[in-house]
């Protein structure tokens, strides 16, 4: 296929490789971008150019730290860093970490969100705050990204980096969240609404740096932070009455317990700790 | 160079009017994947083409983030939201988008729409008595409709809606003839030069699309469907007539609209509301479709009718919900939790 070519990517618009697609959903529920754990841990494309499973994982969490970081800088609202963050995480079910810098396809991530989310951020900005944390232990970064060379340089890059990441995504750009159907279901109950609420945003927010987000639908995750935070602050959700809440959700208990089992605990014990 | 299989055959002998970019002919393909006839609408993929484009195809800049673009660089906003929000757009009088490439030199998106039947003017030439059944015309109103709505429902809005851009695809192969209407948005010739589809407020210099924009647009395809001819034949005097139909704005009917556009409107002060049944020679029509007309034609945007409230009009009351074809329009029509999902055990 004519068109996006560049050295790193050997995959363009159209591309069918990675983990096999299990579900049947149908192309607007995004259903394309959903997989088993195992389909993601044992096909990634990384895993094919010998990054270990281990590597891959540590890898994720970086590029979501600095993802955080880029976005907060930036100011750009939760909802585009997690936007961001979804963007990377498929964008490296298809292409491997051996051949794209992450920092580079974060970088270039953020950027994109901003755009999709309406939040956009100056690519100017947006490269020279990305180039500040990648060097942060170089105190004379700040000014050389300042040098017309770098910066022109570091914008091709990027720029490069946006029809790569927009082929590879395949212009699948509108992602949606849990954190509104979480919000909305939350406001149903009537116990404990604000302590439940502060929990199960936590565990959505840690959720998004693990590869939960591309085994499950957001109503899904958001059904999930509810059940775990319910049962951390030991509060019985309604499951009497006309309909018991999970039913909102399209989700079953057994699901909910798969759900648990899935989460790492870490997750868990990171929020008592922090707690 | 073209390493790809030719998935999309070029059907040279239905031209659809002429590109506004490329001022090239424009063609329908056939989707050997899937069957279906598509049509080509190109998205700039370099903002620097944007002001060259923008002149050429008479369109005006649709906000103020997209004259900004240039500080933004990059693909430009506009394209990106368009082509996310086609992707997930999922509904029987909306055109689906079917494939997205990059053109060779990279400066266009190749975007793949859904393509059936004829448009609007050529079916009222192509189908002189089924054009002139009432009943028709109620049957492609309500489907126009349930589209429009389903783009608003979305947080979309069309921008361009236009007989061009209406497609009509009849299938008489059941007993009773079935019209399926089908909303796509391809930029034609000499057609985007003219805003006689426009909304007052745009006309007036407002540069925001919204939703009652389209809705105004709706008002005009209406009354197109009604009488064959456009509501609007030119663009330049098209404010005043408008302003000789339903009257010249004020704080009364819409208030704030002194503020907003006052110099322009100085001129019109003395226009009151026509009768829309006499003046657009109506009688022959149903006075409950007269009156959702002049729902549609509302001067001011924050009283016209949306397009929900337009599908539960009076006009439609008669229409037997089982002998229409079934449109479903949800509020979360691109998140809603689809019953065929499955979860992870």
């Amino acid at each position: 296929m004519a068109g996006y070519s560049s050295g790193d990517v050997s995959h363009h618009g159209t591309y069918e490789g990675g983990p096999d697609k299990h579900s049947q959903d149908k192309p607007e529920d995004g259903g394309r971008w959903y997989f088993f754990r195992k389909e993601i841990e044992d096909n990634s494309p990384s895993r094919r150019d010998g990054v270990d499973l281990k590597k891959e994982a540590y890898l994720r969490k970086s590029y979501c730290t600095f993802l955080q970081d880029l976005g907060m800088r930036l100011k750009v609202p939760q909802v585009t860093i997690a936007t961001a963050i979804i963007f990377c995480h498929r964008f490296f079910l298809r292409q491997s970490h051996a051949k794209n810098d992450r920092r580079t396809i974060a970088t270039v991530c953020m950027f994109l969100a901003g755009k999709v989310e309406e939040t956009p951020r100056p690519l100017k900005d947006v490269i020279l705050v990305s180039y500040e944390i990648i060097n942060k232990k170089d105190p004379t970064a700040v000014q050389r990204i300042k040098q017309k060379e770098v910066y022109e340089q570091q914008k091709e890059l990027i720029l490069l980096g946006e029809r790569v990441v927009l082929a590879t995504l395949g212009f699948d750009l509108n992602v949606q969240h849990p954190y509104k159907p979480l919000v909305e279901a939350i406001k149903k109950f009537k116990v404990a609404q604000n302590a439940l609420a502060q929990v199960a945003w936590n565990f959505v927010n840690d959720g998004l740096r693990t590869s939960l987000c591309l085994q499950f639908k957001p109503h899904h995750i958001a059904a999930g932070a509810i059940f775990l935070a319910a049962k951390f602050l030991k509060v019985k959700l309604p499951s009497d009455g006309e309909k018991v809440w999970w039913q909102e959700f399209d989700v079953t208990p057994r699901q909910l317990e798969g759900w648990r089992s899935s989460q790492p605990s870490i997750v868990v014990h990171d929020y008592a700790r922090i707690n | 160079m073209d390493e790809k299989p030719q998935r999309f055959e070029k059907l040279d002998r239905e031209g659809i009017g002429t590109s506004s970019m490329s001022r090239q002919p424009m063609y329908k393909y056939l989707d050997t994947e899937t069957g279906k006839r598509t049509a080509i609408r190109r998205l700039l993929l370099k903002p620097e083409l944007q002001d060259s484009f923008s002149q050429s195809a008479g369109l005006p800049s649709l906000n103020a983030a997209q004259e900004e673009e240039e500080d933004y660089y990059g693909v430009p906003c506009m394209t990106i939201r368009e082509v996310s929000l086609l992707k997930v757009m999922n509904h029987k009088n909306v055109a689906r988008l079917l494939h997205v490439e990059p053109d060779n030199e990279e400066r266009f998106l190749r975007l793949y729409l859904e393509y059936a039947g004829v448009d609007l003017t050529t079916f009222f030439k192509e189908n002189p008595i089924w054009a002139s059944d009432p009943k028709v015309t109620k049957d492609l109103l309500k489907q126009l409709l349930h589209g429009v709505a389903y783009y608003h429902s979305v947080d979309a809005v069309h921008g361009n809606l236009r007989p061009h851009n209406v497609l009509i695809d009849i299938d008489s192969s059941k007993v009773n003839v079935q019209y399926n209407l089908l909303i796509t948005n391809l930029q034609l010739l000499p057609d985007t030069l003219q805003s006689n589809y426009k909304a007052p407020e745009l006309l007036l210099g407002s540069k925001e699309l919204s939703p009652a924009a389209d809705m105004f647009s709706v008002g005009c395809l209406f009354f197109e469907m009604l009488k064959k001819k456009p509501l609007f034949e030119t663009r330049h005097d098209q404010i005043d007539k408008l302003f000789r139909l339903m009257g010249a704005p004020n704080e009364d009917n819409w208030p704030g609209v002194t503020q907003l556009y006052g110099k322009k409107l100085s001129e019109y002060r003395q226009l009151k509301p026509k009768n829309l049944s006499k003046t657009l020679f109506l009688s022959d029509v149903e006075p409950a479709g007269v009156h959702l007309l002049s729902k549609m034609l509302c001067l001011n945007p924050n009283k016209r009718i949306t397009a929900a409230d337009a599908l539960k009009h009076r006009y439609f009351a008669d229409v037997d919900p089982k002998q229409q074809p079934k449109t479903t329009i949800t509020a979360t029509a691109s998140s809603s939790a689809s019953t065929s999902a499955s979860v992870n055990p």
